[in-house]
């Protein structure tokens, strides 16, 4: 890791702390309030209290707590390591002006010598005044092992101690290093040989102040063991300070100097020299053994310098650092001065700091509860003096109000409860007033409601009445047309035979020819009046619904070819060009042979009469466009309609052609007939023309189609029964798509199966096991109520439409039902099961099939 | 005799005597021996004395009416097997009188007025 990634970590270490604050306290915070888990563990505001309280005081109070463990080590770490710095410094210091103060001594004494001793080395008793000299004054420094002056021969004039006797001075670098240069010299710190102990000798040539002439050498062995003595000091006062501080000294060689228990030879060898600090002191600082003599004058009075101390990685187990000290007087090396803590004495004092913040925790978890809870009490006392207020209003209590003084919202919220209450209190006295103000009128109007409905009793009575009476009406004049008619008849059918057997020369006798014309004058207004009657009946019969419609399914294409060549006759004999055009794939219709053809040979014949000779008529019939119908059109080259008579053109006794061609003849109800009788197939005429063009007659015809022979014959049944005035009430319903049914043919009959019905059937239906349903899962059914007729019905609608009809008692469905409905369903397939359950119900006949 | 039995004769029975007459006139000059009955009891009189080989019975009449003398022949084992049209100037009738005039066991209906050259057939078609 580079020191860079370590100094942001140790920026955002604190901040990470709060982050885990964050996600330890807050996050459930989120979380609960989120999943509305409040809510679905019912926690009370009580508890919700105690946990925000504890979390909101708990979660600094740990957050400072950490940061202040960790912020005390540091100082402590910081203010160990200052002192080691002091005291290195010091040591370093020390050593310098240990070194410095011997460089002095010899300088003194080869001086002293250049002047005193002038007749070195001849002078022997002169020599023994230098060994006394010199025992003086090593006893006086004693820091040096040997103290001794060499003669420019190599052979020693005096020496402090016997010990070094017999040596030969004359080879030592410090002998020929002195010789040849006027400056103090060092050798390199090295063992000695004679007491095996560390030492370092410095020495310099001793020369006559006035002649020049070289003396001899004067050196002194310093026993480095004494540089371990200078540290005593420090060490004690560290003692004395309870820092108990460890000091190492060495050379920059390796040599041990002092050492007061420690050994960190090995990691000063192996770490020190790929330390980046210790590289930079070394390079800004050579040593001056390697310089060369700029390079020294450069430094000559440059200070003692120091590294600064350099930390030691913390695997030790000791808080410390190497001091690099460095003196450019001194001509030998760096001196390297290790100093250490151990780790625990340095955090001695970080174990009360821990207590510390452990006991303020433990006090913080403790009586925060106990002031949460008193806090929430003091909180929700209002609110439960509301939710008591609230129960005893609701129990009706409406004189009760609350009492809350606590100048805050609560207060505002109970002093609006107590407003609501107010409210509530004159609403109910309102209410209470407007209760018995309504009541009051309710008698009144119950009374007005009784003379209402009294009322329209007898208005009901009365148009019942008026109703029979009109339908007594209905009958009268269907028999008084009938009467009528028939009474004409007869009077007619003489005139016609006798005129017929006359003409037919039946009767012997001649007939002259004015007498023939005469007699054809007869007969074609014989056969006018017989279609006048006729028409008048057919009108007649059609417009109270008494003509019955013979309806089978019907070939378009049969119908036509069978329906032109009657026509023919006419056509030729005015010289017109009749053509009939059917589409290809015309399905069959349901309509009844005479009555089509009656429209048919009514609108062709019209066309007919109002077409000059050489003009174009055309029967055109296709599939309609919308529902399914096919649709006829005859359209012509003739004279056409007037605008103004084609609204009412399909009327009684409306006669176009008297305005346009005089002298055509027509009873003036053809179209009216054809009109009535397209309708009761369930289709529409219309009629398009311009004058002088022609003119278009279109008629749609139903399309042959279960469905609609089913609602049809349904229709004629009902009518049929209607007419008969029997109370017989009967109908026929498809459940499955009801909806459908309802808004397709629900308004055609006028009367309309209601919604309930229908539901009451269908749960009849869907309990009934009993019944065999079709695949698509509807059911016909046709529900029983009255009359005789019912069996007679249930018959024919079997011939008719084969196993697809449920019969029910109306007793089964309990349901009034009413005349009108008729369904098919879409395609039967358990049809055998059906007809014999249907036949069952129906008829009384056992059901052979075993299905039910 | 055997003259006599050469000429089929038939029974007109209906209440309107000029019709009746005019349509005797017409049958005569086909060839046939016509009688002619005003209502259904004295039809039923001739029928019984004259034994016509067909006859034309209206079906609205007064005392008995078309069906009941109908009925009253064809429940007669004697006279059953004469043939009979009916026919109704009725067309609110014309339906069911296909249906009952057949199940009365008669042999045709015709509407009235009918066309002479329609009845004519009819009668060929029954008694030649």
């Amino acid at each position: 890791m580079t020191p860079q990634v370590i100094n942001f970590i140790r920026l955002i270490a604190p901040y990470s702390f709060l982050f885990f604050g964050i996600v330890v306290f807050i996050l459930p915070y989120y979380f609960l309030a989120k999943y509305h888990l409040w809510e679905k563990f019912k926690i009370k505001l009580t508890p919700v209290f105690v946990i925000l309280f504890l979390s909101a005081s708990l979660a600094p109070s740990v957050l400072i707590a950490i940061y202040g463990y960790n912020l005390s080590k540091y100082v402590l770490v910081k203010e160990a390591k200052g002192y080691l710095e002091n005291a290195s410094y010091t040591l370093s210091n020390n050593i310098s002006s240990f070194f410095n103060k011997r460089i002095n001594e010899i300088e003194y004494l080869s001086n002293m010598y250049s002047v005193f001793t002038p007749a070195l080395p001849e002078a022997d008793n002169l020599t023994q005044d230098v060994i006394n000299n010199l025992k003086e004054f090593q006893q006086k420094e004693s820091s040096y092992k040997l103290l001794g002056l060499i003669a420019p021969n190599g052979k020693p004039l005096a020496l402090t101690s016997t010990h070094w006797q017999g040596q030969d001075f004359s080879i030592k670098d410090y002998f020929t290093g002195a010789m040849n240069s006027d400056q103090i010299y060092f050798s390199a710190p090295s063992i000695g040989t004679v007491d095996k102990q560390p030492e370092l000798v410095i020495s310099r040539a001793v020369r006559n102040l006035k002649t020049k002439k070289l003396i001899g050498v004067i050196f002194g062995i310093i026993d480095l063991r004494k540089v371990g003595e200078i540290t005593h000091y420090t060490i004690m006062r560290s003692i004395a300070e309870k820092r108990y501080i460890f000091v190492t000294i060495l050379d920059e060689g390796g040599l041990l100097l002092y050492d007061n228990g420690m050994h960190f030879t090995r990691y000063l060898k192996e770490r020190l020299a790929d330390n980046e600090v210790y590289q930079k002191v070394k390079r800004d600082n050579p040593g001056n053994r390697e310089n060369d003599s700029q390079n020294k004058e450069e430094h000559k009075d440059a200070p003692f310098a120091t590294s600064g101390l350099i930390p030691f990685s913390k695997e030790y187990g000791y808080v410390g650092g190497v001091q690099i000290g460095l003196d450019p007087n001194l001509e030998f090396n760096r001196w390297i001065i290790l100093v250490s803590i151990p780790e625990t004495t340095v955090l001695e004092g970080l174990q009360e700091v821990k207590t510390r913040f452990i006991i303020v925790i433990i006090a913080i978890v403790v009586f925060i509860p106990f002031f949460a809870v008193s806090l929430a009490r003091d909180f929700l006392k209002p609110v439960y003096e509301l939710h008591r207020g609230s129960e005893i209003i609701g129990q009706g209590n409406l004189e009760h109000r609350i009492q809350v003084h606590t100048g805050n919202e609560l207060q505002e919220l109970a002093e609006q409860f107590n407003l609501m209450a107010d409210n509530l209190k004159n609403s109910y006295t309102i209410l209470e007033e407007k209760v018995r103000e309504r009541t009051k009128k309710l008698e009144e109007g119950k009374t007005e409601l009784e003379n209402v409905h009294n009322y329209l009793v007898q208005k009901n009575k009365e148009l019942g009445i008026a109703y029979e009476r009109l339908e007594r009406l209905d009958i009268m004049k269907d028999e008084f047309v009938s009467t009528v008619s028939h009474e004409l008849r007869t009077p007619l059918t003489a005139i016609k035979e006798g005129v017929s057997l006359i003409m037919d020369r039946v009767l012997p006798g001649v007939i002259s020819p004015e007498q023939e014309r005469v007699l054809n004058i007869a007969k074609k207004n014989i056969e006018r009046l017989e279609t006048l009657i006729q028409d008048i009946l057919d009108l007649a019969k059609l417009e109270s619904g008494r003509m019955k419609m013979v309806k089978h399914e019907q070939q378009v294409q049969r119908l036509i070819e069978g329906f032109v060549p009657t026509i023919m006759p006419l056509v030729e004999l005015k010289k017109l060009d009749l053509t009939y055009s059917l589409e290809e794939g015309l399905p069959t219709i349901y309509a009844d042979e005479t009555r089509l053809l009656q429209v048919l040979t009514n609108l062709v014949g019209n066309s007919i009469k109002f077409t000059d000779s050489g003009g174009k008529i055309n029967i055109k019939v296709r599939r309609s466009a919308s529902a399914a119908m096919v649709e006829f059109t005859i359209e012509d080259t003739g004279k056409g309609v007037p605008p103004g008579a084609l609204k009412r053109i399909f009327e009684k006794f409306e006669q176009v052609d008297r305005e346009v061609k005089p002298g055509v003849k027509g009873t003036g109800l053809g179209l009216s007939i054809c009109r009535q009788i397209v309708e009761a197939h369930g289709g529409k005429i219309s009629v398009a023309s311009e004058m002088n063009k022609g003119s278009q007659f279109s008629f749609t015809m139903p399309v042959f189609e279960p469905t609609t022979v089913y609602q049809d014959i349904f229709r004629q049944f009902a009518d049929e029964y209607k007419h008969r005035q029997e109370k017989f009430v009967i109908s026929l319903v498809l459940i499955k798509n009801y909806q459908h049914i309802l808004g397709r043919y629900g308004q055609t009959w006028g009367k309309v199966l209601t919604e309930d019905i229908a539901q009451a059937l269908q749960e009849k239906i869907q309990r009934d096991d009993r019944l065999i349903k079709l695949a698509d899962g509807s059911v016909i059914v046709v529900v029983k109520d009255s009359g005789n007729n019912y069996e007679q019905f249930a018959e024919k609608l079997h011939k008719l439409t084969p196993g697809q009809t449920h019969f029910y008692d109306k007793e089964e469905v309990n349901v009034e039902l009413v005349a009108g409905e008729a369904f098919f369903p879409d395609d039967g397939e358990d049809q055998e099961g059906l007809l014999a359950l249907a036949r069952e119900r129906a008829l009384g006949v056992p059901n052979v099939g075993g299905k039910v | 005799m055997s003259d006599e039995k050469k000429v089929k004769t038939i029974l007109l029975v209906d209440d309107e005597k000029d019709i009746a007459e005019l349509t005797r006139m017409r049958i005569i000059s086909l060839g046939y021996n016509v009688i002619l009955a005003g209502d259904g009891e004295e039809a039923l009189i001739k029928i019984k004395s004259e034994h016509p080989d067909l006859i034309l019975l209206d079906v609205k009449m007064p005392k008995l009416d078309g069906y009941q003398v109908c009925k009253a022949v064809k429940n007669d084992p004697v006279v059953k097997g004469i043939p009979i049209i009916l026919f109704t100037a009725s067309s609110r009738h014309v339906m069911e009188l296909g249906d009952r005039a057949l199940e009365l066991g008669a042999a045709s209906c015709i509407k009235k007025p009918f066309d002479s050259k329609d009845l004519l057939d009819q009668i060929k078609k029954l008694i030649g």
